[in-house]
């Protein structure tokens, strides 16, 4: 049925028009309108309006009544002989509900159609007057009458000539009408254009359209990219109407949604962090965490494993050489720019795949019973020195950081010089231990002298009042520093949460949470431009340590080279 | 009517092959095999295999000679010692084994509290005053060595050797040693002593040996170089196919030690014959008396000592003698860094405790399936004739941790598995795959020793099967059912390797988050999350034991 026709000949005839939509078969209430259709055929009454009923089975039907927007049936519709919506009923519909509409619309239809015709003079006398395009559409959608808006509305936001503060209102009611007859898509594009055109010279626009987008994402049950579009928008203009608007949806959404969290960082040093942004944000974080007695080989395989179908949002810890693997592979997207913007000079990707943040630096753990002031060693070469032979150890460089740590000396380096250090430990009987945290022990312990580990785990010895020191390696002038491990974080390729992802992403970088860090369990040093400015560090790590400049993606290429040279000079294989 | 039974155990055995082999199926086959890569690794693998091997070996010796004798002589003492004699011996299993290598090291290393004070004790010590030459003396020893290793594994697994031993004594009559006695003297007891307990202890050193063999972080703690290191670092590399291809040669190693067990433990039934007479033995020989009992303690102490003493004392010691935290480098900590063992303790339980009702229950479960489904397979599978075929499942044990944990992704995260990888249930299957083949092994045990002509005196009174299970087969299977529950119960509870990979984010387990908080602890922080470990994992077996103490005729500790 052609119900633009059909409109045109009631017109003609100056009848106005009942419209039914049913579903026959979905539910009692339409099978029963059915009947009631078939009923009010009969009688006379029916006589002086244009009946018109559309089945919902019928496919073609469902695109035609988009217009009214129809959530529910059975539905019934009373319009003008011109097609001015007049009202609208849901079930349950009666016998005495139809009558009293058909009597209803029959007085005010009339009346309704006059006043169209007032308006749609007007505008013919004066063919580009704005008011009147936007009052013909204001009456026209008050009526919920979108559709016909439309064009009226179109004019006015796509004519650059006009006013800023008109064509938004327009624009803004141009997206919405095209929400209104079930063309979402539509609406979204006129919304991102709106922002595109006239949001960097307009705050009303930036929230006009943030708000339209906002609607979509609710009523598509996205509500934490709703809660986000919300929020912009009271945050573009909160004088506005749209920020008002946007006020009342955002009380009205669910609270909550979810992010699944991979962290690689201890939990003891998270569960604060994670704590707080719940508290904050009221999204649930879902961690699932990785322990080195399993040699960090977890999170970040589960990860690459899971990439055809990703379970992560995001992936925090692992460092700059894993989380750049994993960039690698494409499981991480970049983060959003203005993200890498404020990220300063700290570390990360060149792509942006990745943010480093919370240093935490390889140190030299000396046990200082063993070991005089005036013997200790300086630099990481000390450990293939004669004088320490047997008494030295390094974490498996198999696995874990110590990997990465090889892989960046054998960028930094070259092959070649690696490869002399790495026989250089061979002749000292360096002791291959089980990770960085046995490093420590056995160097506490006084079985090594000293030894390779991080910060983070030399802490605890000089916490717990072990005879340790330590030393920031290769700081004199010449020398390559010490490899910053600092702590990393991504957003996984295809995460199912993307919006939460994004937030705790921005609730990681920021200062607060470095200080968070620096005081707890982690001990790590903050990276971030503001932590730099605050100078956000434990008390016990000092100033101005230097640090050896890696290229990640450089080091992930020499790690090949690494692991070979690992396998054939240490472990005899 | 023959195939009827044929068919129901060859479905049972596909489904024991699915929940063991699919996780290993899935890794290998999921992301292809780099032909190249596979030649490369299995050309640097034999030194490692070695190792492997011979640390398994040793594990399994050692297993058999701390378990079996504790088992017969704490079987042999008053009923109260032995109650507490195997509540110290089960407390071992609960021990993770590398806390007690951690142990090991800090009492035994180069610069071990004991072997320093030892070696100055029989006169190597320092030969100077100076402090520095003191705190530099080192005992060359044997720690950082695969026997070492092999000591350590087979001190933490003893318990399923002295289980095995112990509840084929339980049921044993011991008229038949009495009349050994009288026929032939004592070497007539040491043989029909061979007859009857060799086969479980030697099957259960077997089992010690399968499960030892992909053990990582224990050889990783004492620098042993072996198969498992091979194969986790080809999982850091992403190339997980030829990690799991490099897991196969250790497959046919473990099938033979399977089958073998299997073998010794259907020899083992005839020597049961004995209880022919009766369900429940009535005659227990002679009384051990004070010396018996004497024997009974200072094996414990003995079989006790790498699994619990060590652990237990290198915690106190270090613990005792830390220093005062050093203020310049206090952090704010939620668990760590309070103010002594209690605090910790508190703190760890508030950031566990969901992990820790969930750990229990899970293990729970599946220590209940994994008897349940190991009972009516071995009872399928011997009807049938397959007995040997599944000990052949023992395969399993040779599938190190993480495969079975990326294995059970690349199966489950997608299609409509998808529900199950999200749920906790995904943990069950890396349980199950893990542990399965140890509850099947201590199964055939128990039901190897239900004579089967009690079955058909039973059938011919007029008994249906399942009466027939209910009165005969279960009360003599009993204790063996019960240590396939304690010991898939532990280990599954103890597991971390696969259970973090394979838990669903927002659901913890015990096991992983006391390990990873560990990592940051001062000793009495460390011996605080251990004993959180501890009293979780004790916890369901309060009522177990308390039911062994009050009922006579008890299921595993019952009186004599």
């Amino acid at each position: 049925m052609d119900l633009d026709a059909e409109i045109a000949h009631a017109a003609a005839k100056k009848l106005p028009i009942l419209v039914f939509i049913i579903e026959p078969g979905k539910s009692e209430a339409d099978n029963e309108v059915r009947s009631l259709i078939e009923t009010l055929k009969l009688d006379s009454k029916a006589k002086s309006i244009v009946s018109l009923s559309f089945d919902l089975n019928v496919s073609r039907n469902r695109a035609t009544v988009a217009r009214f927007h129809v959530s529910d049936t059975p539905l019934l519709l009373s319009l003008s002989s011109r097609g001015v919506l007049a009202s609208r009923d849901e079930k349950p519909l009666t016998q005495d509900l139809v009558f009293k509409r058909i009597e209803e619309i029959t007085q005010r239809g009339p009346e309704l159609d006059a006043k169209l015709a007032l308006l749609e003079n007007a505008l013919t006398k004066n063919t580009s007057g704005v008011q009147g395009q936007l009052d013909l559409a204001d009456f026209l959608r008050s009526h919920e009458n979108a559709r016909e808006a439309i064009p009226y509305l179109a004019s006015v936001a796509h004519t650059e000539s006009t006013d800023t503060v008109l064509r938004v209102r327009a624009w803004v009611d141009l997206a919405r009408a095209h929400r209104w007859i079930a063309e979402p898509e539509k609406g979204r594009h006129e919304a991102l254009d709106l922002l595109a055109k006239l949001g960097p010279k307009s705050p009303d626009a930036q929230a006009g359209s943030k708000l339209v987008l906002g609607i979509q994402d609710a009523s598509a049950k996205r509500a934490a990219l709703a809660r986000r579009e919300f929020e912009d928008a009271i945050g573009a203009s909160p004088d506005s109407i749209y920020a008002k608007e946007a006020s009342q949806a955002l009380a009205k959404l669910p609270k909550g949604g979810k992010v699944v969290l991979y962290c690689a960082t201890d939990r003891e040093i998270a569960q604060d962090l994670i704590d707080q942004f719940e508290k904050e944000t009221g999204i649930h974080v879902e961690a699932k965490f990785d322990t080195e007695a399993a040699k960090s080989v977890g999170l970040v395989q589960a990860i690459r494993q899971e990439k055809a179908r990703p379970q992560c949002d995001v992936f925090w810890g692992g460092g700059a050489f894993f989380c750049t693997i994993l960039a690698n592979d494409g499981c991480l997207v970049p983060v959003p720019e203005d993200l890498v913007k404020v990220h300063g000079t700290a570390p990360c990707d060149p792509q942006g795949r990745w943010l480093g943040f919370a240093a935490a630096y390889r140190v030299l753990i000396v046990n200082t019973a063993v070991l005089e002031p005036g013997s200790r060693p300086h630099s990481y070469r000390d450990l293939g020195d004669p004088r320490f032979k047997g008494h030295v150890g390094i974490a498996n460089p198999l696995f874990g950081g110590m990997a990465a740590h090889v892989a960046a000396l054998f960028s930094k380096l070259g092959e070649g010089e690696g490869r002399q250090w790495l026989q250089g430990l061979k002749k000292n009987d360096c002791a291959i231990c089980a990770g960085m945290a046995d490093v420590r022990d056995r160097v506490a312990l006084g079985e090594l002298w000293f030894g390779i580990t991080s910060t983070i785990d030399a802490h605890v010895a000089v916490d717990g009042g072990r005879p340790v020191a330590v030393i920031f390696p290769d700081q004199e002038p010449g020398e390559i520093g010490c490899l910053n491990g600092y702590s990393t974080a991504g957003l996984v390729a295809g995460a199912p949460h993307p919006v939460e992802a994004e937030r705790l992403m921005r609730f990681l970088m920021t200062t607060r949470t470095e200080k968070i860090l620096a005081d707890g369990p982690g001990q790590n040093v903050g990276l971030l431009p503001d932590s730099v400015v605050q100078d956000v560090r434990p008390a016990w790590i000092p100033h101005g340590i230097k640090t050896m400049d890696v290229d990640w993606s450089e080091a992930v290429k020499a790690h090949a080279a690494a692991t070979k040279a690992i396998k054939e000079i240490l472990l005899d294989r | 009517m023959k195939a009827i039974p044929k068919l129901l155990a060859a479905v049972a055995l596909l489904m024991a092959a699915a929940i063991i082999f699919s996780p290993l199926a899935a890794a290998l086959l999921g992301s292809g095999l780099n032909r190249e890569a596979l030649a490369e690794a299995f050309r640097s693998i034999s030194g490692p295999l070695y190792k492997s091997a011979g640390l398994a070996l040793t594990s399994a010796v050692t297993a058999l000679f701390l378990g079996a004798p504790f088992a017969i002589l704490v079987e042999r003492s008053r009923p109260w010692l032995r109650r507490v004699l195997w509540a110290l011996g089960l407390l071992v299993f609960m021990v993770p084994p590398y806390i007690a290598a951690e142990a090991w090291i800090v009492l035994l290393g180069p610069a071990g509290k004991l072997s320093r004070a030892a070696a100055a004790f029989i006169g190597l010590g320092p030969r100077s005053n100076d402090p520095i030459e003191i705190a530099r003396f080192a005992v060359p020893g044997f720690v950082y060595t695969w026997p070492s290793a092999g000591v350590v594994m087979g001190g933490c697994f003893f318990p399923i050797v002295a289980l095995a031993v112990a509840s084929t004594y339980r049921r044993t009559d011991r008229r038949i040693f009495e009349s050994a006695r009288i026929a032939r003297g004592t070497r007539g007891v040491w043989e029909i002593a061979a007859h009857v307990l060799v086969p479980p202890a030697l099957g259960a050193a077997l089992l010690v040996f399968a499960a030892t063999l992909t053990e990582f972080a224990v050889p990783q703690l004492l620098r042993v170089r072996t198969v498992g290191e091979a194969i986790y670092e080809r999982i850091q590399e992403g190339d997980i196919a030829t990690a799991t291809a490099l897991s196969l040669p250790l497959l046919p190693l473990v099938v033979s030690a399977g089958a073998l067990g299997a073998y010794v433990l259907s020899r083992g039934r005839v020597a049961n014959m004995a209880s022919l007479e009766g369900e429940v033995p009535r005659f227990f020989g002679r009384d051990a008396g004070r010396l018996g009992d004497l024997s009974a303690g200072i094996m414990t102490l003995v079989a006790i000592i790498p699994g619990l003493i060590f652990p237990i004392t290198s915690l106190i010691w270090l613990a005792a003698t830390a220093r005062l935290p050093h203020g310049s480098a206090l952090g704010t900590h939620k668990v760590l860094r309070a103010s002594g063992f209690f605090e910790s303790l508190k703190g760890a339980w508030e950031l566990a405790h969901d992990d820790a009702i969930r750990t229990v229950l899970l293990a729970c479960l599946a220590a209940t399936l994994a008897t349940v489904f190991a009972t009516a397979l071995v009872r399928l599978t011997s009807n049938a004739g397959w007995g040997t075929l599944a000990g052949g499942l023992g395969a399993g044990l040779a599938v190190p941790a993480p495969i079975v944990g990326l294995g059970l992704i690349t199966l489950w995260n997608g299609g409509w598995g998808t529900a199950l990888y999200h749920s906790v249930a995904i943990v069950l299957l890396a349980w199950l795959a893990r542990f399965f083949p140890i509850a099947i092994f201590l199964a055939q045990g128990a039901l190897a020793r239900v004579p089967r002509e009690l079955e058909s005196a039973a059938a011919l009174a007029g008994r249906g099967p399942f009466e027939r299970i209910f009165s005969v087969v279960l009360p003599i299977a009993a204790p063996g059912l019960v240590a396939a529950w304690l010991a898939t119960y532990i280990l599954s509870a103890t597991e971390f390797s696969a259970t973090l990979l394979a838990a669903p984010p927002g659901s913890p387990l015990l096991a992983p988050s006391v390990v990873n908080l560990m990592r940051r602890g001062q000793d009495s922080e460390i011996a605080a999350c251990q004993f959180l470990l501890l009293g979780v994992i004790a916890l369901p077996l309060v009522p177990l034991a308390l039911t062994m103490v009050f009922q006579s005729r008890a299921l595993f500790f019952g009186k004599r």
